[in-house]
């Protein structure tokens, strides 16, 4: 055996251009890497997608008694206390909230006050019906149901005003 | 008997990377068609914000989203009955009798059916409760009013 067949493992040692003719096809690398990241892209797009929460409303019996339909709901409870919370917009177009013992009152105080309830069962029986007018931002309208669940109050109705004709 | 075994002269060594491209593929193409239905399912509306709320796992449910259209001025007010761009399951609704009556129908083929609101937080309500009122007529007694979770 010579020298450099012993150097390189018995085998024959090729040069460049016989180690190029090797490597036949695509060179798939790139495409991979490009592959990849799409995915990532997508997994990480569609763990955003699914990130909804949602706030549980009733619709309030003033909406559906409009309605053509005769639907059965089950009987209310005796115990339940139903306070109904309108929302309006002030002449400087903050949302101010009548009810309870507010009257015309910044919405962040009714969102702090509700916020606050001491939690109990006379708390879990209330049942709260927000009936905001036409000009007041749905947000604020959320950020009131929003403040009675974490008041731990669990019924509460999304109400209407005066319909549009 | 005396028999050489050769390593062939043109012998692949690198990895095979055939099935995983398969794989990687069918795995892009599941995530554009998903990301493709949930888009069409929830258009792209800027939700409320609230900490409050639950996270609701899927079921069959009617997903309405009212959002306000093109060029319609930020702060107006209502001036007709059907201010806002109403659409659910890739279908736009024109009157409030249209909603009920897709509404009315998705409950009438399963009254487990639930309805999900999807309005932008801006809107003034008076756009919203039209759609509101649409769904109580429809028959539904609860909806779910989907929001964007503070963290």
């Amino acid at each position: 055996m010579t020298r450099r067949a012993a150097h390189s493992g018995g085998f024959t040692r090729r040069d460049a251009l016989h180690t190029h003719s090797l490597h036949f096809g695509p060179n798939m690398t790139p495409m991979v890497d490009v592959v990849m990241v799409i995915l990532v892209f997508f997994m990480a797009s569609a763990a955003f997608i699914g990130s909804d929460w949602y706030l549980r409303a009733a619709l309030v019996p003033d909406a559906q008694k409009r309605a053509a339909t005769t639907t059965t709901t089950p009987a209310p409870d005796p115990l339940a206390q139903r306070i109904e919370i309108l929302l309006d917009v002030n002449e400087a177009g903050d949302t101010v909230v009548t009810g309870m013992d507010f009257q015309r009152a910044p919405l962040v105080d009714f969102l702090e006050r509700m916020r606050n309830l001491p939690k109990g069962d006379a708390t879990s029986k209330l049942q709260v019906v927000i009936r905001p007018a036409f000009a007041v931002p749905y947000e604020d309208a959320v950020k009131a149901h929003e403040a009675c669940r974490s008041g731990g109050i669990w019924k509460v109705g999304l109400g209407t005003r005066d319909e549009v004709k | 008997m005396f028999r050489r075994f050769r390593t062939p002269a043109h012998e692949f060594h690198g990895i095979n990377v055939t099935p995983m491209i398969d794989v990687v593929m069918c795995l892009i193409i599941f995530f554009l068609v998903v990301g493709n239905l949930a888009t069409t399912e929830r258009a792209k509306i800027r939700l409320p914000r609230s900490a409050e709320g639950e996270e609701i796992k899927a079921e069959d449910r009617i997903v309405i989203n009212v959002f306000r259209p093109t060029g319609a001025p930020a702060q107006s007010q209502p001036s007709q009955p059907w201010p806002a761009r109403v659409t659910s399951d890739d279908r736009e609704f024109s009157t409030a009798q249209d909603l009920e009556s897709f509404v009315r129908t998705r409950i009438a083929a399963n009254p487990e059916c639930a309805v999900e609101i999807r309005a932008d937080r801006f809107l003034p309500y008076g756009w919203v409760q039209p759609t509101i009122i649409a769904v109580a007529r429809a028959g539904a007694t609860t909806a779910r009013l989907a929001t964007e979770r503070a963290r």
